[in-house]
């Protein structure tokens, strides 16, 4: 049994569209339910001056990089900023 | 500027100045049918009508119908007297002789027919009942036909068109959940699907014409028909009448 | 000056967004500009089936209310580069959008723009008013099914009469039929309406029929806009929309049912 698991596990499982039709709703759902949950209006231009500067020194793709608040705690607020460099590529 | 353009119609030349127009109109206008010659008891009767709403009868039209009448009365002491009343004397009517007619006319009188004449001649109430007002159709035009009003298109569920004191021509389909209303005939020159009115003000000779019967509703002078009473001719061409106060469908062609 | 396309129905969920993505992608890849409106107020569907729900950060009502400009609301197609998408508002205010307001951001967008595509939202309240009252055409969308034909009917009276070029008595909007989710199969079954039945009714010049297909939902699933799947019954079928709408006469295809060998029936879908 573990050999014949072991040879289809090597097959590549194909992404049919449900699948990432699935991906990109837990995405956008939870996306949205964070900007329900009381997002604050600035986030939205925060996000667009962050990325201004940020492309001042590298090259940043609007999927590689992500901006959340998270109240934590409720006394603890966090901003997390996620940005996926590539090739450590600098602009100038 | 005027200019003018001349017919030449049957024989009669026509002067058409484009400055003015004659056209054929029909206005509904209150009749006051006497039944007294007695001016004294015609005064006691308009008297008691007036007072009970003035504003309502103020300088309001009235045909005064003279056919009850045995006697001759004073023509212009009628007039006068009702313009003391503050109506608006239009002229005389009712089925009366021709040289009474004429007669009227002499004296400088309007004489208005009226679209139906009564047959017989009734004789005159003298038990001093009060006049009476009653509303009825009088032309005081010469022709007695409606004109056509004509809309081109699709008339659209929700849409309504009410040709008021006309008939009404549509070159398209009346969809379910239109309402076409007339005071006179109605023509579809397509699908009849939503629901047609006609004679919508009382003319119970209004007809309704369509290529095609798919009907929600239709009525002639109130009388109405559902889907339901179309079955003989649903989906062909069609018209429908009244006769005897009850609807009838015929193949158009 | 911009060609203003409304994609309306009534009815919901008949295949206006689905349409509306294919149509403006489909010119778009002709060469044309072409700009996508979300006119829904309150539920944005665009940017999901055109597959750019993650890029927005502004959307309709930002712009009237002066807080983003058309610049930054407008989202750039990542397959054409001549279109763009506006999407809509997350706002439940129906009043948000006014003639006014709505009449500035299409002047300024037919400066730039050959097409505007304007996805109606379902209904006759503000959002659906507001997306056809600026239309030079209509694509009204269509199920061969009774409460679709006469939602569309009533919209199609709206049209006439409560659109802007109706107030100024100008040539009415040009109207089109768009049959979706048409299955020859039933109705060659005598259990669906005809095309013939729904243009009868309607009385519009028909401008396609795009059958019902499961490619429709794959192209959603991947925020693919259908067009996109050449292969597919339905990306077919809108093509032939836009050569149609560009100026060609095509001859309607996917009208007869499909007599299929014992093979795609097992294996096909």
């Amino acid at each position: 049994m573990a050999l014949l698991d072991y040879f289809l596990r090597n097959k590549e499982k194909p992404v049919t569209t449900a699948s990432k039709a699935k991906e990109r709703l837990q995405i956008i759902v939870a996306h949205e339910r964070n900007n329900r949950n009381k997002q604050p209006d600035y986030l939205p231009q925060l996000t667009e001056d962050i990325l201004v500067v940020l492309r001042k020194y590298i090259q940043v793709s609007d999927e590689s990089f992500s901006i959340k608040l998270d109240n934590k705690d409720g006394d603890l607020n966090v901003l997390e900023l996620n940005i996926e460099l590539h090739d450590e590529q600098s602009k100038n | 500027m005027s200019k003018y353009n001349e017919l030449f119609y049957l024989g009669k030349k026509f002067m058409v100045d484009t400055n003015i127009e004659f056209k054929g109109s029909s206005f509904t206008l209150s009749v006051l049918h006497l039944k007294t010659s007695i001016l004294a008891e015609i005064r006691a009767g308009l008297a008691t009508k007036v007072a009970q709403a003035p504003d309502f009868f103020y300088l309001v039209p009235i045909v005064v119908n003279i056919e009850q009448l045995d006697d001759t009365i004073e023509f212009q002491a009628v007039k006068s007297l009702i313009e003391e009343f503050n109506f608006t004397f239009v002229g005389f009517t009712g089925a009366v002789p021709k040289e009474q007619r004429q007669l009227i006319r002499e004296l400088g009188f309007s004489f208005v027919n009226t679209a139906k004449a009564s047959a017989n001649k009734k004789t005159a109430a003298l038990s001093g009942s009060a006049t009476e007002v009653i509303p009825e159709e009088a032309h005081t035009a010469q022709n007695n036909f409606f004109t056509d009003k004509v809309h081109r298109g699709q008339i659209r569920s929700g849409q309504q068109v009410y040709a008021k004191d006309q008939n009404l021509v549509v070159i398209g389909s009346v969809s379910a959940g239109a309402e076409v209303i007339a005071d006179g005939n109605i023509h579809v020159y397509g699908s009849l699907r939503g629901r047609a009115i006609a004679g919508a003000t009382g003319h119970h000779r209004a007809q309704i014409y369509c290529q095609n019967l798919e009907a929600e509703l239709v009525s002639i002078n109130g009388n109405y028909w559902l889907s339901e009473s179309m079955e003989d001719h649903w989906g062909t061409p069609v018209y429908i009448n009244l006769t005897d106060n009850e609807l009838s469908s015929s193949k158009l062609i | 000056m911009a060609r203003i396309i409304v994609v309306t129905s009534g009815k919901g969920g008949v295949g206006k967004t689905t349409s509306s993505a294919a149509i403006g992608l489909g010119l778009a890849l002709k060469g044309h500009k072409v700009v996508l409106i979300d006119f829904d107020i309150g539920l944005r569907n665009l940017d999901l089936i055109m597959g750019c729900e993650r890029r927005v950060v502004y959307d309709f009502v930002n712009v009237i209310n002066g807080e983003a400009t058309l610049n930054q609301a407008l989202i750039k197609d990542k397959r054409v580069s001549s279109l763009s998408i506006l999407p809509a508002s997350q706002t439940r205010d129906k009043d948000a959008l006014n003639k006014e307001n709505v009449g500035k951001v299409l002047e300024e967008l037919g400066k730039s723009y050959d097409f505007i595509v304007c996805d109606s939202p379902a209904g006759i309240e503000a959002g659906a008013m507001m997306a056809l009252y600026y239309a030079d055409e209509a694509i009204v969308t269509t199920n061969p099914e009774v409460s679709s034909v006469r939602d569309s009917d009533r919209i199609l009276g709206m049209l006439a009469s409560r659109s802007q070029r109706a107030e100024l008595g100008l040539e009415p909007i040009k109207e089109h039929l768009l049959l979706t989710r048409y299955s020859p199969k039933r109705v060659e079954e005598g259990e669906m309406l005809s095309v013939e039945d729904v243009e009868d009714i309607l009385s519009i010049p028909l401008l396609g029929v795009i059958p019902e297909s499961q490619a429709v939902l794959k192209a959603s699933n991947a925020g693919e806009p259908v067009i996109l799947d050449k292969e597919s019954d339905a990306g077919q079928a809108y093509q032939d929309v836009i050569d149609r709408l560009l100026g060609e006469t095509v001859d309607f295809r996917f009208l007869l049912a499909e007599k299929k060998g014992i093979f795609s029936r097992m294996f096909g879908g």
